[in-house]
């Protein structure tokens, strides 16, 4: 039988500047996360990401373009994750695979937007943790900030 | 027409609205296996769905950190399928290639000998107007990556297979080994008005 999903859970609209974002208490009856956001700032730079309050164990690879060319980077930490932009013309989405499991670490898809400054790309991280995601924390690189209009929407997809 | 509209469309005046994406089937592997199949996906969703999405997180039991997940229609594993990837895989220069002719198609990145460590390849594929007959060769889109101890990379697939008939069923195989215990791969139909 077909089951609904792809279930709206939070959303955060940001009116004032905020040094970082968290969606806590993430329900655990879905299996997949995705993030689709607008996260505008005051500075076009880096954000870092932690779950469950945990910032260390990460690693990934992007692979992005921009005017200058394409190149693919890897990470042994946080970095390559998330991005904001002092311009409000971009989109970053996540997607979170088996986020509610305990027998694999998490991993993630993201796209990345960024027409001002015709930045793309395309990365996959992993958290090195079997535990649950129970919640989602990203902070601008310091010392930064999200920008009032950003928005974070969080879905559920359930499997 | 005193202006050049073109395509359009009024949002509601048909039966829009309500819920449009659900899950369809989900398998969780408890035992490694060299595919999985979607089958009787013509008659049990054809008349209800416009799309298709595959949802996993699965790795293989062989293969080096980043390994290749190839998918098939309606069993034909015939020389009927061309895939192109963009891909970045470590520091390179991300790069692109084309393969004809080929008796499946590769449609994602995924981590070969990752379940003992807990390293699963997040996968996401989208089949775009699968039960559609006569018209359309089908195309399928990969999005997925491999971020493992050994070998790091992302990779965006289009999968073509040089058939218009509509998808009865869908496989997923590993290319160098088998589809390991604790995969999940879940199916998704997509509507529309």
């Amino acid at each position: 039988m077909p089951t609904n999903t792809y279930t709206p859970l939070a959303t955060l609209t940001l009116s004032g500047s905020d040094s970082s974002i968290t969606f806590a208490n993430i329900p655990q009856t879905y299996r997949d996360l995705i993030l689709v956001s607008v996260p505008y700032g005051n500075q076009t730079n880096d954000a870092f990401i932690s779950f469950n309050g945990i910032s260390s164990d990460f690693t990934g690879v992007r692979m992005y373009g921009n005017a200058s060319g394409v190149t693919t980077n890897t990470y042994a930490d946080n970095a390559g994750m998330f991005l904001v932009s002092d311009n409000i013309n971009l989109n970053v989405i996540w997607q979170v695979q088996d986020y509610s499991a305990t027998n694999k670490h998490k991993s993630l898809l993201v796209r990345v937007n960024r027409p001002n400054d015709s930045f793309v790309s395309a990365s996959c991280h992993r958290w090195n943790n079997s535990s649950a995601i129970t919640s989602i924390t990203i902070t601008p690189a310091s010392p930064y900030t999200f920008s009032s209009g950003a928005t974070f929407n969080l879905y559920g997809v359930v499997a | 027409m005193p202006f050049g509209l073109g395509f359009f469309a009024t949002v509601g005046a048909s039966a829009a609205g309500g819920p449009s994406f659900d899950l369809l089937e989900t398998q969780n592997l408890s035992g490694a296996q060299s595919s999985i199949t979607f089958s009787n996906l013509n008659s049990n969703y054809g008349s209800t769905y416009q799309h298709l999405q595959i949802r996993a997180a699965a790795c293989l039991t062989a293969g080096g950190g980043i390994d290749s997940m190839a998918i098939r229609f309606n069993g034909d594993s015939g020389s009927n399928y061309v895939y192109h990837v963009l891909q970045g895989i470590n520091s390179s220069t991300p790069s692109s290639s084309v393969l004809t002719g080929q008796t499946s198609s590769r449609i994602a990145f995924i981590t070969g000998n990752g379940y003992a460590t807990g390293q699963f390849s997040p996968i996401v594929i989208d089949i775009l107007d699968p039960f559609e007959s006569g018209i359309k060769n089908k195309v399928a889109r990969g999005f997925s990556g491999s971020s493992s101890n050994g070998d790091k990379g992302v990779a965006i697939h289009s999968a073509l297979w040089l058939n218009t008939a509509a998808v009865t069923s869908i496989t997923l195989l590993g290319l160098s080994g088998n589809i390991d215990v604790n995969s999940r791969i879940s199916l998704y139909g997509l509507k529309a008005v």
